[in-house]
């Protein structure tokens, strides 16, 4: 199928979705697990495609989610912002924050940027811990009320589902544009060979502040919408049991395409309500998925998911008579468990 | 050489975990992964990676029309209650002793233990003929995940009564919640932000205990006339319930002339205290410390090996509750706190709550934790009781019987305020053999500590630096 009309396609189910949606699932499920595997994904995505698309694994997304969402709450509650312009500042905070995450971390890689990235984390929660006048310290600001938008208050489920639902397709339009930019092949360059890269004559150090930028787009509209959401924010909405689990999500999802995080977040928050229905150990539960994923799938459930389209794909062509031709979606990425 | 079928093997493997992924989460409603939804859905999206919408859309889907049960309308033939405690993350031990509290209360209303885990629920219990069903939800303490399990309990689970939560934060986002739903009631745990219920009230909001400026109650008083001090120091955690305690006993110190040399905040949860013990002066009478569970211990112990430091200590309601006092062994000999639990206050309803306690969950002792929680639970299903299980009018019956309870507790006589705050009696103690020892029983102190109302809550809420003194 053409990129077009695959594009379209796909636009087509996302639009009949959401218009669905709503109609098929409870008040309850429609907030609590899909408007929140939402945000959660559209935070995940950001961090999947910065280690998907950069090969850069960021612990500091957290910090860069809760810089925005506090943005717009200090703004709002203690400087008497209306709330849009607190959002658009919001919106600027996450690159921005990305940014300083960056250029921090320009020059490091690997298991160094890690630890460097998970101080940055830290850093940040215990600053929105103990650095009352500007944070509120530990209680934080409660009470935030999500503003209209076109009429429509998006305290209210359906609206704020709506309007998560369309920032998740702008997220993802905007990764994937940025994915096919010539920025975006040198994050691939980045990821494959960092010396190879300087050598074409790249600047390491500018890819990687901009692939924070980017990311730190997507982490700044999750915690914007986050803040929505919970109308909340506390040091606990980004400690470090938050960072863990946004790099679950992009892990059970799988970083061969930064959608899957929507994929990890869906499937954690479905973990995270109802595994303890079943077990008096639901952290084990989800720790068991974890490893589940990780070890038997090397894709996480994007990989899975796309080798059973594959398969599919290649039933019909066997029903059809056609001869089985060597799968595109497939070539050249290996995907389910490696081979010998 | 990997074969074929080994590889098929290792997909469907793959294939399997990810479905039990769902199953598990979908099963709450007893159907698993759509067969409808999921291959329209997979068809559609030839492309994986153009499927952002598809992705979320058609698996939560797999819950079509979940049977939610109306919540106003269930009144007569079950009652929900969800008990919400930390059962995950650092206070963790804690939300095991809040849910024996919460049990022991529904066993006394003809139900029997599913089990002996945390998570396992009472069947059985009934008020008034109409069955009461409990449901468990965890938090870790941080408020985000105590609103999303209550609303699951709420939403879901349909749950008309929630006991909790455990922790101060939590309290106050669960109160923004629960007001907009006023069929359902909360009665709190063991959450002793003062705000709950002194400033900006919920109506369907219930605090049966004291908050931690209650429990500090006559620790500033007995410093300042029976202990003789006249400066002291204060070290305690950085967060609004340490704050309360600190604000109360400086509120009665600074009252009868004391001063206050310095406060120092620690962040929640330091493990180092070295550099904080240094700052204290070393010309202050006392040191009045706050803090809980870990901290408390962790802050003891270095305080005790500090070299050179000989200033008495004086203790916050939780860093010497029962529940810790046997980690701080011999150091915690001789500290005198105030509290709202203590093992020798001489009611026959703490003596038999005791005994009761330890036959159900052997090894167990009263703490702050088990019951309060006791209390709360107990005290719904009196009311519950008094208006024959029937909450079919939206709760009001309900919440104004349970507005109106006065009983003796195993820690002593309760009545609620106009708030909905209970009046309690509280205790000064000194700890010693490892147990709270009473040196003087506080009656009925109210969430004023004895203050004029309207000048009290004009002071504002307890800070860093309020109230102000010397």
């Amino acid at each position: 199928m053409p990129a077009a009309s695959r594009t379209a396609a796909a636009l087509g189910v996302a639009a009949v979705s959401i218009v669905l949606v709503p109609m098929l699932v409870s008040d309850f499920v429609l907030l609590q697990i899909v408007i929140k595997s939402l945000w959660l994904g559209i935070v995940g995505a950001g961090l999947a495609f910065l280690i998907g698309q950069a090969g850069i694994l960021s612990l500091a997304q957290t910090a860069v989610f809760g810089a925005s969402g506090y943005v717009m709450a200090i703004l709002v509650l203690d400087h008497g912002w209306g709330t849009w312009w607190a959002v658009v500042a919001a919106l600027a905070a996450g690159p921005v924050a990305g940014l300083i995450v960056g250029v921090i971390s320009r020059r490091s890689s690997g298991l160094y940027l890690m630890m460097l990235t998970l101080a940055i984390g830290v850093f940040v929660f215990f600053f929105a811990q103990q650095y009352q006048p500007i944070t509120r310290g530990h209680t934080g600001f409660n009470g935030f009320d999500a503003p209209m938008l076109f009429g429509w208050d998006l305290n209210e489920r359906r609206p704020l589902f709506y309007a998560t639902a369309v920032a998740a397709l702008a997220v993802t339009a905007l990764l994937r544009y940025v994915a096919r930019t010539p920025a975006g092949l040198a994050f691939r360059g980045l990821r494959d060979n960092r010396h190879r890269l300087q050598a074409l004559g790249y600047s390491a150090e500018t890819t990687v502040v901009s692939a924070f930028v980017v990311a730190g787009a997507a982490a700044g509209l999750g915690g914007v919408i986050s803040v929505w959401y919970n109308g909340a924010i506390s040091p606990g909405s980004i400690d470090l049991t938050r960072t863990i689990e946004l790099l679950i999500v992009v892990v059970i999802g799988g970083t061969l395409r930064f959608e899957g995080a929507f994929l990890g977040a869906l499937a954690v928050t479905l973990l995270r309500n109802y595994a303890s229905d079943f077990t008096n150990r639901a952290e084990t539960l989800v720790g068991v998925a974890f490893m589940a994923v990780v070890l038997l799938t090397r894709h996480g459930l994007t990989g899975v998911l796309i080798g059973f389209l594959s398969r599919v794909r290649h039933a019909l062509r066997l029903v059809r008579g056609q001869r089985p031709a060597p799968d595109q979606e497939m070539a050249g990425r290996p995907v389910g468990r490696p081979g010998p | 050489m990997r074969t074929p079928k080994r590889r098929a093997l290792g997909r469907l493997l793959a294939v399997l975990t990810a479905a039990t992924l769902f199953a598990a989460g979908c099963g709450d409603n007893g159907d698993s992964a759509d067969p409808a939804e999921e291959p329209a859905a997979t068809a559609a999206s030839q492309d994986a990676a153009e499927t952002t919408e598809a992705d979320e859309a058609p698996e939560p889907d797999s819950e079509p029309e979940p049977t939610e049960t109306d919540a106003e309308g269930s009144g007569t033939d079950r009652i929900v209650i969800g008990a919400i405690s930390t059962l995950d993350g650092p206070f963790a031990a804690l939300g095991d002793f809040s849910m024996h509290g919460v049990k022991l209360a529904l066993l006394e209303y003809g139900g029997t233990l599913e089990g002996t885990a945390t998570r396992d629920g009472v069947t059985g219990a009934s008020v008034a003929g109409v069955p009461i069903e409990l449901v468990i939800e965890g938090s870790d303490a941080t408020p985000d995940v105590a609103v999303e399990a209550t609303r699951k309990m709420v939403e879901q689970d349909g749950a008309n009564i929630i006991v909790g939560p455990l922790s101060g934060d939590e309290g106050l986002a669960l109160k923004d919640y629960i007001r907009e739903l006023p069929h359902v009631t909360l009665v709190n745990g063991t959450s002793a932000s003062q705000d709950l219920t002194l400033r900006d009230p919920a109506a369907n909001v219930f605090r049966f205990g004291g908050d931690g400026a209650m429990w500090t109650f006559g620790v500033g008083t007995y410093a300042y006339e029976e202990l003789g001090h006249r400066r002291i120091a204060t070290v305690a955690e950085d967060y609004s319930y340490p704050y309360d305690q600190v604000g109360a006993v400086l509120t009665e110190f600074c009252a009868l002339g004391g001063s206050v040399a310095e406060r120092i905040w620690v962040p929640l949860g330091t493990q180092d205290y070295s550099s904080f013990i240094a700052q204290i002066p070393s010309d202050v009478d006392a040191v009045f410390f706050a803090m809980g569970g870990t901290d408390a211990i962790n802050f003891v112990k270095q305080y005790d090996e500090f070299t050179g430091q000989s200033i008495p200590l004086i203790a916050g309601p939780t860093a010497v509750d029962q529940s810790v006092l046997s980690e701080l062994g011999s150091r915690a000999e001789g500290l005198i706190s105030s509290g709202p639990v203590v093992d020798d206050a001489g009611l026959a309803e703490f003596d038999a709550f005791a005994e009761y306690l330890d036959s159900v969950f052997p090894g167990q002792t009263p703490n702050i934790f088990n019951v309060y929680y006791y209390v709360a639970t107990k005290s719904a299903l009196q009311a519950l009781e008094e208006v024959g299980g029937d909450i079919s009018d939206g709760s009001l019956a309900f919440q104004a019987a349970l507005a109106q309870q006065s009983w003796v507790t195993p820690i002593g006589p309760v009545t609620l305020d106009d708030n909905r705050q209970a009046v309690v009696d509280m205790y000064l103690r000194r700890v010693e053999s490892g147990a709270q020892r009473t040196i003087e029983t506080l009656p009925k102190v109210n969430a004023t500590l004895g203050f004029d109302r309207d000048e009290y809550v004009a002071q504002g809420s307890f800070s860093r630096e309020n109230p102000s003194c010397g």
